[in-house]
């Protein structure tokens, strides 16, 4: 298969398959994510150039994931409905001192990963201190403190 | 208010797009059932080397092994082994036009004759004992249907079809 067309294919696999896994999937390297970041790498790698390593397919192959990369990121701001669809949106899981738990469940987040983001980013010690917790489109989780805590 | 695509809190200046999300988390349950469908197919063999892609059909004495799902480049076989044969040499006829769609990796046995003609190729291959065995390992070349109808002997014609994926 033609090299651009390769990596228009993985390009879409690989946007797919993390858009369905949910944001919080690589959002904080493991040292297992790490080492599964490496294998997903080495078999995209395999697939897209198959058994051609020359510069020019390198060079393809390149150019057009860093263009569709560059697209995605130019149709982003076209809209909020398609920022959505391609970044989803921030998702509040605790507002205003209130524990969302449908919302931790359905982002696959647990209360010590929002504790830990609040002890990390600020240096609180306890739920109180947390006024609104956010997991952000990047999967990362955004702490705002209480104003007795600030 | 699912409904409402946008609200604003009072407090942070955030979006809270709930009709989206809500349609977003059942597109990834969706999409969590096929992708597990894909790893339970493919575990399976529909994408190639798994029990549900190995085929195996019989035209009379001859029985064709090959699998029924294979990948572009990617080595396959093709087994031939025919029974109570009474001759020294059994010619196995093939299409010209399968073999232009493979790469041909190895025959075996190696001492297998290949004969070509205006339409197939025919190879000779020596029996013992009363049984004949042709294996082909080949790569198929392009992605799609690969068919054949391959005569082994005085045997009715077989039909092999493969699936290759890229």
């Amino acid at each position: 298969m033609n090299p651009v067309l390769r990596a228009a294919v993985m390009f879409a696999v690989l946007w797919l398959v993390f858009r369905i896994a949910g944001r919080r999937t690589l959002a904080e390297i493991t040292t297992f994510d790490f080492i599964l970041l490496l294998i997903i790498g080495d078999a995209t790698q395999q697939a897209l150039v198959g058994d051609d390593y020359s510069i020019t397919t390198a060079a393809l192959v390149i150019v057009t994931l860093v263009l569709l990369d560059v697209f995605m990121g130019r149709l982003a701001i076209t809209g909020k409905a398609v920022s959505r669809m391609i970044e989803s949106a921030p998702v509040i899981v605790i507002d205003n001192g209130k524990v969302l738990d449908d919302a931790l469940r359905h982002e696959g987040v647990d209360l010590e990963e929002v504790m830990m983001a609040a002890r990390e980013i600020h240096g609180l010690q306890t739920l109180d201190d947390i006024k609104y917790a956010i997991v952000e489109r990047h999967g990362g989780i955004s702490i705002v403190p209480t104003d007795e805590a600030r | 208010v699912a409904r409402k695509a946008r609200e604003v809190n009072d407090a942070l200046d955030i979006d809270r797009p709930e009709a989206f999300l809500k349609r977003e988390r059942l597109a990834q349950r969706a999409g969590t059932v096929v992708l597990a469908g894909f790893v339970a197919a493919g575990a399976a063999g529909v994408f190639g080397s798994g029990p549900v892609s190995e085929a195996t059909v019989q035209s009379g004495q001859a029985t064709f092994r090959f699998e029924r799902f294979t990948r572009q480049t990617v080595r396959t076989h093709l087994e031939i082994s025919i029974d109570s044969v009474s001759v020294p040499t059994v010619a196995i006829r093939m299409p010209r036009e399968f073999l232009s769609g493979i790469d041909m990796v190895d025959v075996r046995p190696s001492n297998t004759l290949r004969r070509l003609d205006q339409e197939s190729v025919l190879f000779e291959v020596p029996a013992e004992s009363g049984k004949a065995f042709l294996e082909l390992m080949y790569e198929p070349k392009k992605f799609g249907v690969l068919e054949a109808d391959i005569v082994a002997g005085d045997q009715p014609p077989a039909r092999l079809r493969q699936i290759v994926f890229f």
